[in-house]
C-alpha cells in the first residue's frame, strides 16, 4: 500500500562487516560463558571435580606404565646375553672383542669365561672329572656374558640389539635371556593399551558428564535461549557460550587430574624409595611426563566441549519442534 | 508483502488453530487481528516469524515462500523481523540496554553502532534514562515498552506484536499502539494481535478478524 522509496530506505538494514562480526560475537560469548558459570558455579565446580577424578585413572595408569619398567628394573636383574665364540678364537681375541663390546653404551658388564676355567668348573660340578680327561680337546668355546640394561631388549632396539651381537665376528652362537623381558614387555603393552581403553570408556563419560551440566545450564536458560533466537541468532551463536563453558569445563578437570596424579605420586615416590633402598638400588621415577600433562589438558578441553555440543545441539534440535 | 494463501495449522489431534486463512498485507500496512482467545491470532503471527509451519498453504513473504527457507537461512529472515510479546520477555538478569542491544549483538554490530542504535530505541519509547536499570525494577509499561525497543533496534521490516496490551491500562495501551504508529509512519509493516477491540477503535487502521481459526473479516476498517 504505501511502498515509497523513502519508506523502503528507512527500512534499508546495515550490514555489520563479517570478520569484526565474528570477532564481537565471539567476545560477546565468553561473557555469556562467565556469566553461565557465576549463574551454575555449584553445578560447574562440582562436574569440574567429577571430571578431574574421571580423567585421573587413565592418567595416573599411564604413569604408572611409564615407571613400570624402571621399577621392575630396579628391583630385579639386569637380562643378560650369552655369546659362544668360534672355537678357533683364542683367549686373546676374545678378550679384543669383549673390550670393544665394552665401548658400547648400551652392554652393561661383561664377563670373559675362559673355555679351560669353563670345562674345570663343569667337571667340578657334573662329577664327570675322569670322562672329561680322557677328551683329546676342550670342546668348550670362550664364553662373554653381558649384561643388558632392560629398556634395550624392549621391541625394536631388543630386535636390532639381538642382530647385531649375532653378526659379530668370531660370535658362533647368542642366547638371549630373554623370555621374562618379553613377558614384561607383554604386561607393558596391556597395562598401554589398558590405559587407552580406560582413557576412551572415561573420555566418553567426561563426555557425558559436560553434556548433563551444560544440559542444566541450558535448560536454565531456556527463555534466554528462545528471545534470542527470535531476534536472529543462529544456531551457532546460541551454541557458542556452552561450547566455552564446557571446554573449560573439561580443561579445569583436567588440571584436577593432573594435581590429583602428581600428588599421588608425590606421596608414592618416598615408600618406593625405601622399597628399592631395600633390594639394594636405587630409582628414578618419573612423574608425569611433559607431553602427557599436554595431552591430558587437550583432550580435557576437547571431550568438555564435545559433550556441550551434544547437548545443546539435541536441545536446539528439540526447541526448533517449538520454536521453528 | 505478507501473503497467506489457503493455509491451515492443526497441532495433532486437537482443532485447527488456522483453517484455509487467506490474505494479503502490503509493505507498509498497519493491520489489527483481532478475535478472541485461541481464535488463531498468535498462530497466525508464529508462522510469519517462522516459530512454527503451516500445515497445508502457503505463507509468503516478500513473494518467497516460508517453507522454503532452508534451517540455516531463517536466523537471517528473522533480523527482518520484531516480535513483541505480551509477557515482555525481557532478560531479567540483563540490564536494560543489554536486552534491547541483543538483537545487534547477535547481528555482528559494531560496540558504537549498538550503543547508538539501542540509545535511539530507548530514547524513542521514553526510556533512554533507564539504560542501566534492571528489566525487574521497571513498571509493566516499561517493560513493554523496553520489549518495543528490542523488537526495532535492528531496523526490522515486518513488526508482529501479540496482545502488545494485554497487561496494560487503557491509557498506556493507547500511548503503546501511537509508538507502532510512529514505526509504521517510517514504512514498518505492523501486525498487532489484539481482543481489545475497544482499543483499536481509536486508530483507523485494517482489521483481519479471525473466529476459531477462520477468517471472518478481512478489509474492515477498525473504529
Amino acid at each position: 500500500m504505501t511502498g515509497t522509496t523513502q519508506r523502503r530506505a528507512a527500512v534499508r538494514r546495515t550490514a555489520p562487516q563479517a570478520g569484526g562480526a565474528w570477532l564481537r560475537q565471539h567476545r560477546s560469548s565468553i561473557k555469556d560463558a562467565q556469566a553461565n558459570f557465576r549463574a551454575n558455579r555449584g553445578a560447574v565446580i562440582l562436574s569440574v571435580l567429577v571430571i578431574g577424578i574421571t580423567l585421573a585413572l587413565p592418567l595416573g595408569l599411564q604413569v604408572l606404565q611409564t615407571n613400570f619398567l624402571v621399577l621392575v628394573g630396579s628391583l630385579g636383574s639386569h637380562p643378560h646375553a650369552t655369546l659362544f665364540l668360534d672355537r678357533d678364537v683364542s683367549h686373546e681375541q676374545a678378550q679384543a672383542i669383549a673390550d670393544s663390546l665394552a665401548l658400547d653404551l648400551r652392554l652393561g658388564e661383561i664377563k670373559l669365561i675362559d673355555r679351560d676355567a669353563a670345562l674345570a668348573d663343569f667337571a667340578g660340578s657334573s662329577g664327570l672329572e675322569n670322562i672329561l680327561a680322557t677328551l683329546a680337546t676342550n670342546p668348550l668355546p670362550h664364553t662373554l656374558v653381558i649384561a643388558i640394561d632392560g629398556e634395550h631388549f624392549i621391541g625394536q632396539r631388543g630386535d636390532r640389539l639381538e642382530a647385531e651381537l649375532r653378526e659379530i665376528a668370531g660370535v658362533s652362537t647368542a642366547k638371549f635371556d630373554i623370555t621374562w623381558v618379553r613377558r614384561l614387555e607383554a604386561l607393558a603393552d596391556l597395562m598401554s593399551r589398558l590405559a587407552v581403553a580406560i582413557a576412551a570408556i572415561l573420555g566418553t563419560g567426561v563426555v557425558l558428564i559436560t553434556g548433563n551440566t551444560i544440559r542444566v545450564g541450558v535448560h536454565s536458560r531456556r527463555d534466554e535461549i528462545e528471545v534470542t533466537k527470535l531476534c536472529g541468532a543462529t544456531d551457532a551463536f546460541v551454541r557458542r557460550p556452552f561450547l566455552y563453558s564446557g571446554a573449560l569445563q573439561g580443561f579445569g578437570g583436567a588440571i584436577i587430574a593432573i594435581l590429583f596424579v602428581a600428588s599421588a605420586f608425590t606421596v608414592l615416590a618416598g615408600p618406593l624409595d625405601r622399597l628399592a633402598e631395600l633390594y639394594g638400588t636405587t630409582m628414578q621415577l618419573t612423574n608425569i611426563p611433559g607431553p602427557s600433562a599436554v595431552i591430558v589438558l587437550v583432550c580435557g578441553a576437547i571431550f568438555g566441549w564435545l559433550g556441550a555440543w551434544i547437548s545443546v545441539s539435541v536441545y536446539l534440535r528439540e526447541m526448533e519442534v517449538r520454536v521453528g | 508483502m505478507i501473503r497467506f494463501d489457503n493455509v491451515s495449522k492443526n497441532y495433532g489431534h486437537q482443532q485447527d488453530a488456522l483453517r484455509n486463512v487467506t490474505f494479503s498485507v502490503e509493505q507498509g500496512e498497519f493491520i489489527f487481528l483481532t478475535g478472541h482467545s485461541g481464535a488463531g491470532k498468535s498462530t497466525l503471527l508464529r508462522l510469519v516469524a517462522l516459530m512454527d509451519h503451516a500445515s497445508r498453504g502457503e505463507v509468503l513473504v516478500d513473494g518467497r515462500n516460508l517453507e522454503r527457507i532452508p534451517r540455516r537461512e531463517i536466523p537471517y529472515y528473522r533480523r527482518r523481523i520484531g516480535f513483541i510479546f505480551q509477557e515482555h520477555r525481557l532478560l531479567p538478569d540483563r540490564s536494560v540496554f543489554d536486552n534491547v542491544a541483543l538483537p545487534l549483538v547477535v547481528a555482528g554490530h559494531r560496540s558504537s553502532e549498538t550503543q547508538k542504535r539501542v540509545r535511539a530505541a530507548l530514547d524513542k519509547v521514553g526510556l533512554l534514562n533507564r539504560e542501566t536499570a534492571s528489566p525487574r525494577s521497571l513498571s509493566t509499561g516499561e517493560q513493554q515498552r523496553i520489549g518495543i525497543a528490542r523488537a526495532v533496534v535492528n531496523r526490522p521490516q515486518i513488526l508482529l506484536a501479540d496482545e502488545p496490551t494485554g497487561n496494560l491500562d487503557p491509557t498506556l495501551s493507547l500511548e503503546i499502539l501511537k509508538l507502532f504508529g510512529q514505526f509504521n509512519d517510517v514504512g514498518v509493516t505492523v501486525l498487532i494481535a489484539t481482543h481489545d477491540l475497544e482499543l483499536i477503535c481509536h486508530l483507523h487502521h485494517r482489521q483481519i478478524a479471525l473466529a476459531r481459526g477462520k477468517l471472518v473479516d478481512n478489509n474492515a476498517l477498525a473504529g
